[in-house]
């Protein structure tokens, strides 16, 4: 199955330099309190499980790059609002103001300016390769290949 | 801001301009490590207050996927606080310029078999909406064209909610022209215009507005009705009086585009079907006689 191979060989490709992330005890934390935000954030304004996908993506795929200072505390909130912000933009039709989207106790609260210089960090630092394979797209290809998909597979894809 | 790595040096030395969009400018510049030409298009963000525009991100994304022989392929992205620069492989001549230099090398029969193959090669996977002579490069020394596509492309599979002007109404596809949905059918039907004017180096319809270019289609191709196209009467054209939606002598495509070979015509006339569900695909064009004995 030509399709399923190229899949996996780009998500591969997407997720080069990762390793490291998981074996660091203070990035997790931060990293768990950036995605713990980013998924309040999602609920609030009822964005798809596909933005939410993306967006702990491009956080993930940031906070392994050499750019990503990890000595300032503010850092990982501003990325997280930045990777949340560009992965509305990439998935949903409506998105909020960059300042609406800082709520749900955000520890701290940027101006525009400093979001967006953050968003253009990220995606250089990401090469602007914004639609990345994820688990969903995998999923979604199986089900396709097994006619799987009813409306109750649907149904259950916009739950899960 | 100290943690902002400055990726704006001194790479490429700006030269003169080069075109005008929509989006912002084009230019031509010298990468000066290399010593080799590129275009640069700067994309000016036009909304200061809520960050990089969603429309450049899904475009600068969607170029960055795309690496096909046949498309002008984006080799670098460059970020400033109010633009994103792009940076493409450059290529001198465009294929209105072509046929304009090379009268006699242009309409060679065998090169426009060629360049049309190319030019339908990529068009399967991305929605172009925009394909015309200027948007075509051409790399004259070794007969390959590609399709400079700056940013209005989209993947085939996302979603088909349209409103602005995407192209001059000369190549437009009349389901364009009628604001009904549209798919990668509208390419086929630019590539045909374009296959067209190959042939023979006179654009195939002016499209001075979209009124005269319906009916200069439909003079050409004659009037639809629901047997040609089922659903035609639902899309706000009013053809109870079919002799008011044509104008002069009614031609056929083989008075019109002379010198086109009998299995050229025949593709030809499949692309330019009026009914976007009945036009040939780039997949089925592809395998079309036509090219057989190319």
């Amino acid at each position: 199955d030509d399709e399923l191979v190229l899949l996996f060989s780009k998500e591969k490709e997407a997720f080069l330099g990762q390793t490291g992330l998981f074996a660091d005890g203070s990035l997790m934390v931060a990293r768990r309190d950036a995605v713990d935000w980013m998924f309040r954030v999602a609920t609030h304004y009822g964005f798809t499980v596909v933005t939410s996908v993306l967006a702990v993506n491009y956080f993930d795929r940031f906070v392994s790059s050499f750019r990503f200072q990890r000595d300032k505390p503010w850092m990982s909130q501003l990325a997280a609002v930045a990777c949340l912000s560009l992965a509305a933009k990439v998935e949903e039709t409506q998105v909020p103001l960059l300042l609406d989207l800082q709520v749900e106790e955000s520890k701290y609260v940027f101006e525009v300016r400093a979001i967006q210089r953050m968003e253009l960090l990220v995606l250089s630092t990401l090469e602007w390769k914004m639609n990345p394979v994820t688990p969903l797209s995998i999923v979604d290809h199986v089900l396709r290949r097994l006619r799987l998909k009813t409306h109750l597979q649907l149904e259950f894809l916009r739950r899960c | 801001m100290d943690y902002l790595i400055d990726t704006m040096d001194n790479k490429y030395e700006q030269l003169e301009t080069i075109g005008r969009g929509n989006f912002g400018e084009v230019y031509k510049c010298r990468d000066r490590e290399k010593n080799t030409f590129a275009s640069m298009k700067r994309i000016l963000f036009r909304y200061q207050d809520d960050g990089v525009p969603g429309s450049v991100i899904r475009g600068v994304a969607l170029l960055k996927e795309l690496d096909h022989p046949n498309i002008i392929s984006l080799l670098d992205v460059l970020d400033d606080e109010k633009w994103v620069d792009l940076v493409f492989e450059y290529l001198e001549m465009d294929l209105w310029r072509f046929m304009g230099t090379y009268p006699r090398i242009g309409k060679d029969p065998n090169l426009t078999k060629s360049f049309l193959y190319q030019i339908l090669s990529d068009s399967y996977r991305i929605l172009h909406r925009n394909l015309k002579p200027r948007n075509i490069m051409v790399d004259v020394d070794k007969k390959i064209v590609k399709i400079a596509d700056y940013g209005l492309a989209r993947p085939v599979d996302a979603p088909v909610a349209f409103t602005y002007q995407v192209l001059s109404p000369g190549y437009k596809a009349p389901e364009l022209l009628i604001d009904a949905k549209y798919s990668t059918p509208v390419d086929i039907w630019s590539v045909g215009c374009i296959f067209a004017e190959m042939v023979t180096h006179h654009p195939l319809f002016n499209g001075q507005c979209e009124h005269t270019a319906i009916m200069e289609m439909f003079s050409l191709l004659g009037v639809p009705n629901v047997e040609t196209w089922p659903g035609v009467t639902s899309l706000g054209i009013n053809l109870s009086n079919p002799e008011a939606l044509v104008s002069g002598v009614r031609r056929s495509l083989s008075d019109v585009v002379k010198g086109l070979e009998p299995t050229g015509i025949d593709l030809l006339a499949q692309m330019l079907c009026l009914n976007p569900c009945r036009r040939i695909t780039a997949r089925d064009a592809l395998i079309h006689a036509y090219f057989r004995n190319a």
